[in-house]
């Protein structure tokens, strides 16, 4: 295949990625107001965001930061946000497996809810694609997304230190993960997951802090792992455009 | 991994964040533990607008607006 190939395809995947800076670009400010918010200096947030690159494991982590948790719990709470991650880089070995470990490495890291529908729903599209192509489309959807996630951290966390506490950014937090919630309550499991994790949080907030909220987690995956045998699978893909989970 | 792993991690995002998010809504510090309509409001708007919607963006708008007319509406009586 031809080096002009595996190019266009790359600028079919930037075209493909263009549309989610909309989500993409208030989300990171919005990180780093918070993350300023909290005290961390502008070095720490823009650690943070390069680092890790996962918006709603950030958000979460950021928190228990706040609220003191211990290390153990911080990346424990992190990890467990960013599970389906895992998943998306187990389905995606079919299609990719036979790159070179170096180009893994690469759509690994950026490799998140918007990259990996966009890319999945292609590479249904067009079978016809060599294992070269699909890495560089999925490069090209992830090129607009990666750099303005990481410099609009930068400008949420300079705007962020002047913001007054008349503005209410305590619950900018809460309204973000709700809002990245709600789009994922698609199946009955969904809910119940979601419910079982509300009350059990709130009947063990006396705990240290971060305990009870893993007691809440583990025990709203086993309910909603079990609604979903009751009542059949659940879609495992993201429609494109409606992903919304994280980020 | 054994198909039952992979069904509760399916569940991971919604096992967690709804359960950090519950006690920031009803006890936020901000208000020193206290119920606070005006949050509480927002946080209704804004998993009634995502639920609805399907949108990120939209139910983050709407909560945020919510929010601020609520305060407002608070400061001024």
């Amino acid at each position: 295949m031809p080096v002009a190939t595996a190019k266009s395809v790359y600028w079919t995947g930037v075209r493909d990625g263009l549309p989610f800076l909309l989500v993409v670009t208030p989300f990171a400010m919005l990180f780093g107001v918070v993350a300023a918010d909290a005290g961390l200096t502008l070095g720490q947030t823009m650690g943070f965001s390069v680092t890790v690159f996962a918006g709603a494991a950030q958000f979460a982590a950021l928190q228990l930061m706040v609220d003191n948790a211990g290390i153990a719990l911080v990346l424990l709470a992190a990890l467990a946000v960013n599970l389906r991650m895992a998943m998306y880089s187990a389905a995606l070995v079919p299609w990719l497996g036979a790159a070179p470990i170096w180009q893994q490495a690469l759509v690994a890291y950026v490799n998140v809810d918007q990259t990996y529908a966009v890319s999945m729903v292609r590479f249904d599209e067009r079978p016809d694609w060599t294992v070269a192509q699909r890495v560089a489309f999925f490069l090209g959807v992830a090129t607009p997304i990666t750099p303005m996630w990481v410099a609009m951290t930068a400008v949420g966390a300079l705007l962020g230190s002047r913001i007054p506490p008349a503005w209410a950014l305590d619950f900018a937090l809460p309204i973000t993960f709700i809002a990245m919630v709600a789009p994922m309550l698609k199946t009955l499991a969904h809910l119940v997951a979601a419910a079982v994790s509300v009350a059990v949080a709130l009947l063990l907030t006396g705990l240290p802090s971060g305990l009870g909220l893993l007691i809440a987690a583990a025990s709203a995956m086993v309910a909603g792992a079990t609604v979903e045998t009751l009542t059949g699978p659940a879609r495992l893909r993201i429609p494109p455009g409606r992903s919304g989970s994280s980020f | 991994m054994p198909p039952l792993a992979l069904r509760m991690l399916r569940y991971t995002p919604v096992a967690v964040l709804p359960g950090m998010v519950a006690p920031l809504v009803l006890w936020p510090a901000a208000t020193g533990g206290d119920t606070d309509p005006a949050r509480l409001l927002a946080a209704v708007v804004t998993l009634a607008v995502g639920l609805t919607t399907r949108s990120l963006l939209a139910a983050m708008g709407a909560g945020a607006m919510t929010l601020y007319a609520a305060l407002g509406i608070t400061a001024l009586l």
